[in-house]
């Protein structure tokens, strides 16, 4: 949302020249939407959420089961030989699971788009399957793949890959019908009408799916790791819950929380490179 | 708005002939959209629609542009029988139908790039037609960033790249207000004018449809047919003191008379 707010901000500069001139005054005063008072408010936030968390244990809540921030942040540092292998392993998981989710998402997305009988075939399947709970499939993608990273990829990309699926079929689908009739009236092939007019259209929406799978590969990847395994940050959760270490298992939940919000940018800033608009 | 430096290129001539559209409606019966409608335009001339809604005019426009079939009669473009949208014809539509992600320069150039068409040939003519239509200085600007008006003018700079002999609008002034819209009116009149194209304009304004046609077609509904074709004898492309003529006044009295005749035909 923040960077939201920001691009509205300099397309409002850009486009001064047309009607922002009462706009410009405005600006002397910091307002809500602006970005540095939107991050201010978002530390604030988390801010405000530690020092209830500090008063929680303060107060009595018993270390074992809620750890201070303060532990949190030691074990940060003391377990950083832990945390920093996990972290490499599950955020590659998380990766390559949502790349292939990008990958074959969006050309099922095209075939379904492009073709009725594909889509008559795929689509009820895609709705079925998408009703079973996929991590129920977790224990037996481990029992099939074997304990190592690539069930955890297996079930990063099937979780991160139905959104990307109907977000872009979505997309390529609702196309404004006066762009369409607009390249029946110019004689423009199938080809040219995908590549230049269907998908740029359907960008935004395939964004929206890329945003959602994203974070939904990294919890497919943890998913896998709490049901199978050695590696990654979810094993070393259940594997500290185990031993009481629950300041351990908290940290890894702050670098999945960091990993999660780092992905979800990534994709934004691709977004904003690849559509132009604002 | 300058007209100088337009190529001169004759217009082409449309022929309806007898033309008919039936739909099958879902209780087996038939709506006639359109019934033996026939009319001719003469290269370069300006002709105007106007009817009410129901009446098919956006239909006999689809029809010319090649984008919908007749079920009876015949429609040819310098005599060759319409099958298939030519590239001799550009279209404007009701809604402007600008790709968002493509900047005004590249929207216009959409018209030869969704043909195939090389680039290079058209850049020049896009940025000749947007000064012209008062839109210089805004060519790398998205369409999120103008006003209605200024969309539509994109949106005719798109029909007109390829420099037609036939120009067909849909309504393409229905969503912009209405001082606008009489701006538009002079500026529409003069870039067709000034390229000899070939124009059918249809509209649902009377006052629109008077003001720009050589001839206006007056329709009516249930079936869509022809009421009465108005000509106006003043030559286009008319200034905005037209407005304030008796023959304008004349001309808006007669449509008006049309219709209200075939309305009162209809009960």
């Amino acid at each position: 949302m923040r960077t939201r707010a920001r691009a509205v901000t300099v397309s409002g500069l850009r486009s001064h020249s047309l009607s922002a001139a009462p706009r410009r005054k405005k600006r002397s005063r910091p307002r809500i939407d602006s970005f540095p008072v939107q991050l201010g408010l978002v530390i604030l936030a988390i801010a405000l959420m530690i020092l209830g968390w500090e008063i929680a244990v303060i107060a009595g809540v018993k270390s074992f089961i809620l750890p201070s921030p303060r532990s949190v942040a030691d074990a940060l540092w003391s377990d950083r030989n832990i945390l920093a292998p996990a972290l490499w392993v599950t955020f590659k998981e998380t990766i390559f699971g949502f790349l292939i989710a990008t990958g074959f998402g969006i050309a099922i997305a095209c075939a379904i788009a492009s073709s009725r009988v594909v889509e008559r075939m795929v689509y009820p399947l895609l709705v079925v399957s998408n009703a079973v709970p996929k991590i129920a499939l977790a224990p037996i993608f481990i029992s099939w793949f074997g304990l190592g990273s690539f069930p955890h990829v297996v079930i990063a990309a099937l979780l991160a890959g139905f959104p990307v699926v109907i977000s872009t079929a979505v997309g390529l689908v609702g196309v404004d019908s006066g762009l369409i009739l607009l390249g029946r009236a110019t004689n423009a092939t199938k080809l040219r009408t995908f590549a230049l007019i269907r998908f740029p259209a359907a960008l935004p929406s395939i964004f929206g799916g890329l945003k959602l799978g994203v974070t939904l590969a990294l919890t497919g990847a943890v998913v896998g790791e709490f049901v199978g395994g050695n590696v990654g940050l979810g094993y070393v959760i259940t594997n500290a819950q185990g031993n009481l270490l629950l300041s351990r298992a908290f940290a890894a939940i702050v670098v999945l929380a960091v990993i999660g919000i780092a992905l979800f940018y990534l994709v934004e800033l691709v977004e904003k490179l690849v559509i132009p608009r604002k | 708005m300058k007209v100088e430096n337009v190529t001169v290129r004759a217009g082409a001539a449309v022929s309806v002939e007898h033309v008919g559209v039936e739909f099958g409606d879902r209780h087996g019966g038939e709506l006639q959209a359109l019934h033996d409608v026939s009319f001719r335009l003469d290269p370069g001339e300006f002709v105007t629609v106007v009817g009410p809604s129901g009446c098919g005019k956006t239909t006999l426009l689809m029809l010319i542009a090649g984008l919908q079939t007749a079920t009876t009669g015949k429609i040819t473009i310098n005599d060759v029988p319409v099958t298939k949208p030519s590239p001799a014809m550009g279209v404007a539509f009701q809604r402007d139908c600008l790709m968002e992600w493509r900047t005004v320069v590249g929207n216009v150039l959409a018209q030869s790039d969704l043909r195939g068409w090389k680039k290079s040939q058209h850049v020049d003519r896009a940025h000749e037609l947007l000064h012209m239509v008062g839109l210089a200085g805004f060519e790398r600007h998205y369409p999120h960033a103008l006003s209605g008006g200024m969309r539509q003018r994109v949106s005719l700079c798109r029909a007109l790249l390829h420099d037609p002999q036939m120009l067909l609008l849909d309504e393409p002034f229905g969503a912009v207000d209405a001082m606008t819209r009489e701006q538009l009116n002079l500026d529409v009149g003069r870039l067709c004018a000034g390229s000899r194209v070939t124009t059918l304009l249809v509209t649902h304004d009377i006052n629109e449809a008077a003001f720009m046609g050589d001839r206006v077609i007056v329709m009516a509904t249930r079936p869509g047919r022809i009421a009465g074709i108005v000509p106006i004898n003043v030559p286009t492309p008319r200034d905005a003191s037209f407005r304030k003529d008796d023959a304008f006044l004349g001309s808006t009295t007669a449509i008006r008379d049309l219709l209200e005749k075939a309305g009162a035909a209809n009960g």
